[in-house]
């Protein structure tokens, strides 16, 4: 069990290096939006994951917290960049 | 109980994966939409069996309350926000 859980760790840890690169590098407002969301579910993988293996509940109000701000915050970025976009022209 | 645990353990891998494809995916597709198709996914997916794992762990109705309230935000804020982001992309990727 021990071992299933190392290697869910490394891939969780891999997955979110790819994610925050992508959070640094993306070339769009949207990417960067896109990325930070996928990094939110990514830590949601991780408390829960970790509730899993550590036991506790410490961490289900964070959950919800996050489950509600991670949708929140991105909606929010794309209709600023739809609102910026709609001044311009449309 | 030892099945529950395998369960969790099970779970745990399928959702970690779904994490990987995620993070490989927003690396290599090309443009927005394609990235987001890859992300919105394992954004759903993922955190439910993540969910379900912690579940197994300790089954229990006072968990499981405040654990399906989380899959339920999760599942009409991912769709959402993918609608929206999709929208955005969208539109600039038809002016350009």
């Amino acid at each position: 069990m021990t071992v299933v859980y190392g290697i869910v760790v490394a891939m969780l840890g891999v997955a979110s290096a790819l994610a925050s690169w992508r959070t640094a590098r993306g070339p769009s407002t949207l990417d960067r939006a896109v990325a930070l969301d996928t990094l939110t579910a990514l830590a949601m993988c991780w408390m829960a994951l970790g509730m899993s293996r550590l036991g506790g509940v410490v961490v289900l109000p964070i959950l919800l917290a996050m489950s509600l701000l991670g949708f929140a915050g991105s909606t929010a970025i794309a209709k600023c960049v739809m609102r910026r976009r709609g001044d311009g022209g449309a | 109980m030892e099945a529950l645990e395998l369960v969790a353990a099970a779970c745990a891998l399928v959702s970690a994966g779904l994490g990987l494809t995620a993070g490989v995916g927003l690396v290599r597709f090309p443009d927005t939409l394609s990235r987001m198709h890859a992300a919105a996914k394992p954004q759903v997916l993922g955190v439910l069996l993540a969910l379900a794992a912690a579940w197994c762990e300790e089954p229990s109705w006072g968990i499981a309350g405040p654990l399906l309230l989380v899959a339920i935000f999760q599942m009409v804020g991912v769709t959402m926000t993918s609608y929206t982001v999709g929208h955005v992309a969208c539109e600039e990727m038809r002016d350009r």
